[in-house]
């Protein structure tokens, strides 16, 4: 087996293999990030039977390897003839990616085994998520918000992604939080991959969107990546759009992903959702020490 | 809640506790380990003890830090199978106790507490621990699961050699001790720390040997109600080929036949990972915590990986 960056290949192994998670995919990449490219493994044939994309983003004086944009992780996609051997694969994998400056890669659930990454230096956190496969198991609070909400909102799928822009910056405004996108991103991601997003939002009585979120699923499953309140919002508007996309993920045999957050109100928020709580592992690595040290201190590693 | 250091409550726990207590928080095991030199963190809720803290503190250059004991691949916190619910009310407590009285804090969560979060929001730092375990198998069936390598060693081990239990440790210490010896603890305590754990009930000691009686592989396991923990391992500088996994997989069945999940203690160390992982295991995760009261000190810990 060998390594090389490829992204034809890497493209042509993505049309071949089965359940390839849509942040894996080139459509996903293409509408995430400005440039990207992948590392691609060949058996001794010269098939390609693995690949990983990765993406270089400049940061002031450095360059970073670092997840595009509304993106909770990526993986190493192998062709299920090669499953045995992803160890090796993997190793061979982060051997070829590019040393930039500094590197965070997030890797997703499925990924248990860190250990070819922790043998190149690779700095390994955990990550935690919520993923949902049958119906909730709510607890007492959310169904008090849900039984709220039905009285006096009603859900709509919708496709105007500059209300769902607007609502999440009030968002993030009223966090003291600068949004992690732009809106052209956001109508570039919504406009390339709009055959597998569902933007809901939930109305008042006067057509007021009080809540809106923006899912995007694969064959298994389906992701909350982005969510957006009015200030004012009635009480359970979130929730009550958040038990429509469990329905519907449910309904179509998709696993639930919360894409959960390590921060403490929105962990506290999805807990009583019910759902299993799914580990996953950042890897960071820096080229020296004095990045090492400043990715620490801003609590980049 | 309350907490308060004593021995006697930390006891009281243990005994009441037994079925689902890892060793490592066993009174016998902790003296063992750290020749008496720990003590007990219970906390309490309507007087009522919810969970334990095992203090095992070091003075380090000035500071009182806590560390795990040796050979405690699991410390820290434990809570009562029927309080497991209030684990995440309980650290913010805890935290707050540990941070006003020590320097440096420095634990391994056992694998069951699955989430490092509620640490993480008392500002703790985590570092990602793994470990190999097997489960749940048939002992008859556990050979037929392991690599083509290991069952060839093992097959060719078995011409040669015997398994036993250790009489003589004296003799078996060199041996045993190795592994203690590179990771830094003088001659004198790790042989200290081996006879007194010998003499637990929960450790069990083998030997490889040939037919003069020459010893080619050692290996001292702890086990609890649920677990048998592959604690200390070496093989002598002649060992045959196939001493070592004889040896692992003498113990895998044991604990299959007495039906508790196999810990191999695993290592990322590429030789040892390699090994472990030829005897085709789950890989099982596990937080290390640690904290630095000073927020100087606690960056530089942390920037500079000196964990």
């Amino acid at each position: 087996m060998k390594a090389k960056i490829d992204k034809k290949e890497y493209i042509k192994l993505c049309s071949s293999v089965k359940n390839l998670s849509v942040f894996n995919s080139p459509q996903w990449l293409d509408s995430v990030a400005e440039t990207w490219d992948a590392v691609v493994i060949l058996n001794n044939t010269g098939d390609v039977i693995g690949g990983f994309p990765y993406c270089i983003k400049k940061h002031l004086l450095f360059d970073a390897t670092s997840m595009p944009v509304l993106t909770p992780h990526l993986s190493v996609t192998i062709d299920e003839n090669y499953t045995e051997h992803k160890e090796k694969i993997n190793t061979l994998l982060i051997d070829q990616l590019p040393n930039t400056s500094y590197q965070s890669l997030i890797l997703d659930p499925f990924t248990k085994n860190y250990v070819p990454w922790k043998w190149k230096n690779y700095t390994i956190t955990t990550r935690y998520t919520f993923q949902l496969s049958k119906p909730g198991n709510y607890q007492d609070n959310v169904k008090g918000h849900l039984k709220s909400a039905e009285k006096k909102l009603k859900i709509e799928e919708y496709t105007d992604i500059a209300e769902h822009y607007r609502l999440t910056c009030e968002t993030y405004r009223s966090q003291n939080l600068i949004p992690t996108h732009s809106f052209v991103q956001l109508e570039k991601i919504y406009t390339i991959n709009k055959n597998r997003i569902k933007l809901i939002k939930c109305v008042d009585e006067n057509n007021e969107t009080h809540a809106s979120i923006l899912c995007v699923y694969d064959d298994q499953f389906f992701y909350n990546i982005s969510s957006g309140r009015r200030q004012d919002a009635l009480r359970g508007a979130v929730t009550y759009i958040t038990d429509y996309a469990i329905k519907w993920s449910i309904a179509n045999n998709k696993i639930f992903d919360f894409e959960g957050s390590s921060i403490q109100s929105i962990y506290k928020y999805y807990e009583p959702f019910g759902g299993d709580l799914v580990t996953h592992y950042r890897v960071t690595k820096s080229s020296n020490k004095l990045i090492h040290f400043l990715a620490a201190i801003t609590n980049r590693i | 809640v309350n907490l308060t250091i004593n021995k006697e409550k930390y006891s009281f726990f243990v005994d009441e506790q037994a079925h689902d207590l890892p060793i490592f928080f066993h009174y016998s095991y902790l003296d063992a380990v750290t020749q008496g030199n720990w003590d007990g963190l219970v906390i309490e809720e309507d007087n009522s003890p919810i969970a334990i803290f095992i203090i095992h503190q070091k003075i380090k250059f000035g500071f009182k830090c806590i560390i795990n004991p040796p050979l405690s691949p699991y410390c820290g916190l434990w809570v009562a199978s029927n309080y497991s619910s209030k684990a995440n009310k309980i650290i913010p407590f805890l935290a707050a106790y540990l941070k006003d009285k020590y320097s440096y804090i420095n634990f391994t969560l056992h694998h069951t507490y699955k989430s490092h979060l509620p640490w993480a929001w008392e500002g703790f730092h985590q570092n990602q621990k793994m470990t190999m375990t097997i489960a749940n198998k048939d002992s008859d069936q556990v050979f037929d699961q392991y690599e083509k390598v290991v069952k060839s060693d093992i097959r060719n081990a078995h011409k040669s050699l015997q398994i036993g239990l250790i009489s003589d440790l004296e003799a078996e210490l060199p041996i045993l001790t190795k592994g203690l010896l590179m990771s830094g603890m003088n001659k004198e305590r790790a042989s200290k720390i081996i006879i007194e754990l010998s003499k637990l009930p929960q450790i069990k000691l083998y030997k490889a040997y040939d037919q003069n009686g020459t010893t080619h592989g050692a290996i001292l396991i702890a086990q609890d109600n649920k677990n048998v923990y592959n604690l200390i391992n070496g093989r002598s500088e002649k060992s045959s080929r196939g001493a070592m996994s004889m040896l692992m997989d003498h113990v895998i069945k044991y604990a299959m036949s007495s039906e508790k999940t196999f810990d191999f203690e695993g290592s990322t160390l590429p030789g040892v990972y390699q090994f472990f992982k030829s005897f085709n295991p789950e890989i099982t995760t596990y937080h290390q915590l640690y904290k630095s009261r000073y927020k100087v000190t606690d960056t530089l810990i942390k920037t500079m990986g000196l964990v």
